[in-house]
């Protein structure tokens, strides 16, 4: 029996030796650029894994990201192009083959960004394996893209975005999503596509105007917590879904909530779903 | 006087070389930054050594200074840089009125531009990069020993994974491995062809799953559920048959004496596995000799699947293991074993070992 230990271990000290990789080498790298107008930018954050934090600042700045990094497996990237007004932060893989370091020691690694309150920004986020805190109440947002890896991702409008956003796109993989104050967004249409995880949308907020949302999800739950005064329209496709449509109406092909004549600001809701469950609350704002 | 000057002259004469040597270290270190600088940090026209101020540099107000301006102490600028400031080790204050046309870069301490104007980038950084790839990645030709050691990582990382899953097979599974491999000894030729019949109608048979449940309201909303249960009952199957066949060739290899069944058992199952992956772990060793490799692995990838068609086919025709057992009534045979015949009153429950052993065999 210990003969047959010892040649299993053995066996497994190269196993044990090829997977001791190499120390991080951390380090940390602050960036930023000195706001000159307002005139519209577009921002493209990547980044693979550890935390993300991204919010607005009132101070003079394009731009503001703090890294903390390693340095022998990403490299910073902070690429702007003055005449197109556009930026690139965030991280890249040092190796061409592999993605950004993922793994436990990954998510030492941190992201913080700052972004102006006054330009108009078309925004583009890319999370691998992140824990993400977006906080983007109080900018100027045109349209956010937003897609998650594997990602715990809460994105937030505590105050009202100050432009009028055409679109809010959400790819979230096998993650846990959560969107707050989307009635702050300012936004005519959201998109939220899923594969596997937890949405949950909160409605809440200064609504000025009505929206649109449009959701796929795979498997997996979804919820959506809209205020009481506001009109709601569902359109749910489903293959083995529950759907609570408790205080809904069902009028040809849709569910409508009680008020929806009545209501100043309506929310048109498209969701689809294959396995999990859809689930509306109603709330006070 | 001369006897108080000697320990004080040699001294100096052991300080100044170390001096002089400090002094081209830090040359050379200053090189060096220059050089990540110029690498790392994408700063353009920077000075040679020899033109870096040591300490503190002011660019005063009304005057404009032409090309990088580095220094090793704090900067302060109050007129106008054209070009880019660099401070290594300290500050850099861009003052009101102070204009800087390039990047503001501070390795070790931090810029103060709130008042100034920065038309590039304030970048402040703990220690300056010491990698000296450009930020933008290009792909680089791996070199053979990198090739060699990613693909031996690959294989010995695979080879680990799959003795953790043959010991967790033989501790949860011991019984059905048992079995498959004793249908791989008597039924050899037979387990071989019936494992290729099984590998050809994987796909038809998922498809024919599939249709016969879309017969059905209820057999729709079960078809994911079923893709996966008979995709992990394929891997299930494989994964034991492979794992039986390993069993076999160790067992013929393994010269184990005076070693309990379960030593035993892990042993061939570890060694059966070995011998497969050595295989692997050659043609991973040559990847530096393409032609060889590719022989090799050729090699490896048919010994592999004869093996997993053979163990396949066993574990078809054992019922993954549960053939005789489930043939010779509900309860397994060891169980079965410990039964009377018949309650006699009186009699003590006695073991059958004859029925029971040629029922196990």
């Amino acid at each position: 029996m210990r003969a047959g230990a010892l040649l299993v271990l053995a066996l497994c000290a190269p196993l044990l030796a090829a997977s001791a990789q190499d120390d991080p080498q951390w380090r940390s790298l602050d960036v930023s650029r000195q706001l000159r107008d307002s005139v519209p930018q577009r921002i493209k954050v990547q980044y693979g894994a550890g935390r993300v934090d991204v919010r607005s600042t009132d101070a003079a700045l394009l731009y503001g990201m703090h890294l903390r990094y390693d340095e022998l497996r990403a490299i910073p990237v902070h690429r702007y192009d003055a005449e197109q007004h556009s930026a690139v932060l965030g991280l890249e893989s040092r190796s061409a083959t592999s993605r950004v370091a993922s793994g436990p020691r990954a998510q030492s690694g941190e992201l913080r960004l700052l972004l102006p309150r006054a330009v108009p920004l078309d925004l583009d986020l890319e999370f691998g394996g992140a824990e993400a805190m977006l906080e983007l109440g109080g900018l100027s947002l045109q349209s956010v893209h937003l897609e998650c890896g594997a990602t715990d991702a809460t994105l937030g409008f505590t105050s009202p975005n100050r432009a009028h956003m055409r679109e809010l796109n959400v790819d979230v993989g096998a993650a846990s999503f959560t969107a707050l104050h989307l009635g702050n967004a300012n936004a005519d249409q959201i998109r939220i596509r899923g594969g596997m995880g937890e949405v949950d949308l909160d409605f809440s907020g200064n609504w000025q105007r009505d929206l649109t949302v449009l959701t796929r999800i795979g498997i997996g739950k979804m919820t959506l917590r809209v205020p009481d005064d506001v009109g709601v329209r569902l359109e749910i496709q489903r293959v083995a879904a529950g759907f609570d449509h408790e205080g809904m109406v069902k009028r040809d092909d849709a569910w409508y909530s009680t008020n929806w004549d009545t209501a100043s600001r309506k929310l048109r809701i498209r969701a689809e779903t294959v396995i999990g469950a859809l689930e509306i609350q109603r709330s006070t704002r | 006087m001369r006897a108080h000057l000697r320990p004080l002259l040699a001294l100096l004469a052991t300080l100044i070389p170390s001096a002089l040597w400090g002094q081209t270290g830090g040359a050379r270190d200053l090189n060096g930054a220059l050089e990540r600088l110029a690498k790392g940090e994408q700063i353009a026209g920077l000075p040679t050594a020899d033109s870096v101020t040591k300490g503190t540099l002011t660019v005063p107000a009304g005057t404009t200074r032409t090309g990088t301006a580095v220094a090793q102490g704090a900067i302060v600028v109050l007129g106008t840089v054209e070009g880019s400031v660099v401070s290594l080790g300290s500050d850099v204050t861009v003052r009101p009125g102070g204009h800087v046309t390039g990047d503001v870069l501070s390795v070790g301490g931090r810029v103060l531009a709130d008042s100034g104007r920065v038309d590039g980038e304030i970048r402040t950084m703990s220690t300056l990069p010491a990698l000296l790839d450009a930020p933008a990645p290009v792909a680089r030709a791996a070199t053979p020993v990198e090739r060699t050691i990613a693909a031996t990582k690959v294989v010995m990382g695979s080879f680990g994974v799959l003795l953790v899953v043959a010991i967790g097979v033989l501790l949860f599974a011991g019984p059905n491995l048992r079995e498959v491999v004793e249908t791989v000894e008597i039924k050899f030729a037979r387990a071989f062809w019936v494992g290729l019949a099984g590998q050809l109608l994987i796909l038809p048979g998922l498809v024919v799953l599939c249709i016969a449940l879309a017969l059905t309201l209820i057999g729709i909303l079960l078809i994911p559920f079923a893709i996966v249960a008979y995709a992990v009952a394929i891997a299930g199957l494989v994964t034991l048959g492979f794992f039986a066949v390993a069993q076999l060739i160790g067992s013929a290899v393994w010269r184990g004496r005076d070693v309990t069944e379960r030593a035993r058992a892990v042993g061939t199952l570890v060694v059966g596995v070995a011998i497969f992956f050595a295989l692997w772990l050659l043609a991973s060793l040559l990847v530096w000799a393409p032609l060889a490799a590719t022989v090799i692995r050729a090699a490896a990838v048919a010994a592999s699947w004869a093996a997993v068609t053979l163990g396949l086919g066993a574990a078809i025709l054992s019922r993954a293991g549960t053939h005789r057992r489930l043939a010779s009534g509900s309860r397994p045979v060891e169980l079965a074993a410990w039964q009377t015949p018949t309650p006699v009153t009186g009699v003590v429950a006695a073991r059958r070992p004859v029925a029971a052993a040629k029922e196990a065999r």
